[in-house]
């Protein structure tokens, strides 16, 4: 169940982590239980994109490179999601219109990477910290849409089983590209490191003990 | 921020438990889930409990005791107090009007 713990950011794992692991051991854990743990860390990263941090915890440890390009890194993969997407729904499709969607796929594309490197430069960190994690949902979803729409050109299952199939793929992208999305953010070392070895965010056990 | 409790969606009727829980006492994680369970039959998890919690002490309803090894006590503040007072006043005119037009009906 500690897994699961990781995927909230840090500040919040740095001010709860401690209490909370110590009430999991005293708590019978069921699928609520587990469900509920990652309803509250989708809860928690939302609430430190817009602001809300936990009280009394040190501001987050990203750098600023590595949020920044993390944002621009993980809005290329939406992006791209989104355009295999079309590509592999539609082939007939990268002609007239189809064309014209994917030129102006490529050119929201690059409009997102300006905006997080302007904000970079030119704005507080709640724009940049909001640009950044919209860039990382936005991931999770167009990843999903490849994957499932990949699976859905090369295997021919009847209705239902698609139906299992797809619903199955989402809530499983879901999870696993928000596990990846959190590491590329949360990883103190570079993005290049964090990418390589996706490896989830690391509190010093000195920081969380000194804030008790 | 919001200043009801009515206004926070989904960590609405866990922030009045816990308030309602702290009202006689400071009490850690467990021991507030333990008896929000005695006292309504809800059995909060606890994602749910420390986003609630997380709130409530944002907002200076309740606030973190110094530890007690690794679990932490929390207490309810006089600010806290006025809200679930109100709260429960709101609930209360609630309960009465409605009692009344079942009974009238």
């Amino acid at each position: 169940m500690k897994w699961i713990l990781r995927l909230y950011p840090c500040p919040w794992r740095e001010r709860y982590e401690e209490e909370m692991l110590a009430l999991l051991e005293q708590h019978r854990i069921t699928w609520r239980t587990s469900t509920d743990l990652l309803w509250g860390a989708w809860d928690a990263q939302l609430s430190s994109a817009f602001g809300r941090k936990p009280m009394n915890a040190s501001s987050s440890r990203r750098s600023r490179p590595v949020t920044l390009a993390g944002g621009a890194l993980i809005g290329i993969m939406f992006v791209l999601g989104l355009m295999f997407y079309g590509v592999l729904s539609y082939p007939s499709s990268v002609s007239g219109v189809g064309r014209t969607s994917l030129l102006l796929s490529m050119a929201g594309l690059l409009v997102y990477a300006a905006a997080v490197v302007w904000s970079g430069r030119h704005s507080g960190p709640t724009l940049q910290t909001a640009l950044a994690q919209g860039a990382k949902f936005g991931a999770i979803l167009g990843c999903g849409a490849l994957v499932n729409m990949a699976l859905e050109h090369f295997t021919a299952l009847g209705t239902t089983g698609g139906m299992v199939r797809g619903v199955g793929m989402w809530a499983l992208m879901f999870v696993s590209f928000g596990a990846a999305g959190s590491a590329a953010f949360q990883r103190s070392g570079s993005l290049n490191r964090a990418t390589r070895r996706v490896q989830l965010c690391r509190c010093p056990r000195k920081r969380r003990s000194a804030q008790g | 921020m919001q200043k009801d409790l009515s206004e926070w969606g989904r960590y609405s009727d866990p922030g009045l438990l816990i308030l309602s829980s702290l009202a006689n006492g400071p009490k850690h994680g467990y021991a507030m889930m333990e008896d929000i369970f005695t006292f309504s039959g809800t059995r909060l998890e606890p994602g749910t409990l420390y986003g609630a919690l997380s709130r409530l002490e944002q907002r200076g309803w309740i606030e973190a005791l110094p530890n007690e090894a690794r679990r932490r006590p929390y207490g309810i503040t006089p600010d806290g107090r006025q809200a679930l007072r109100g709260h429960l006043q709101t609930m209360q005119r609630i309960v009465t009007v409605a009692l009344d037009r079942l009974a009238n009906a």
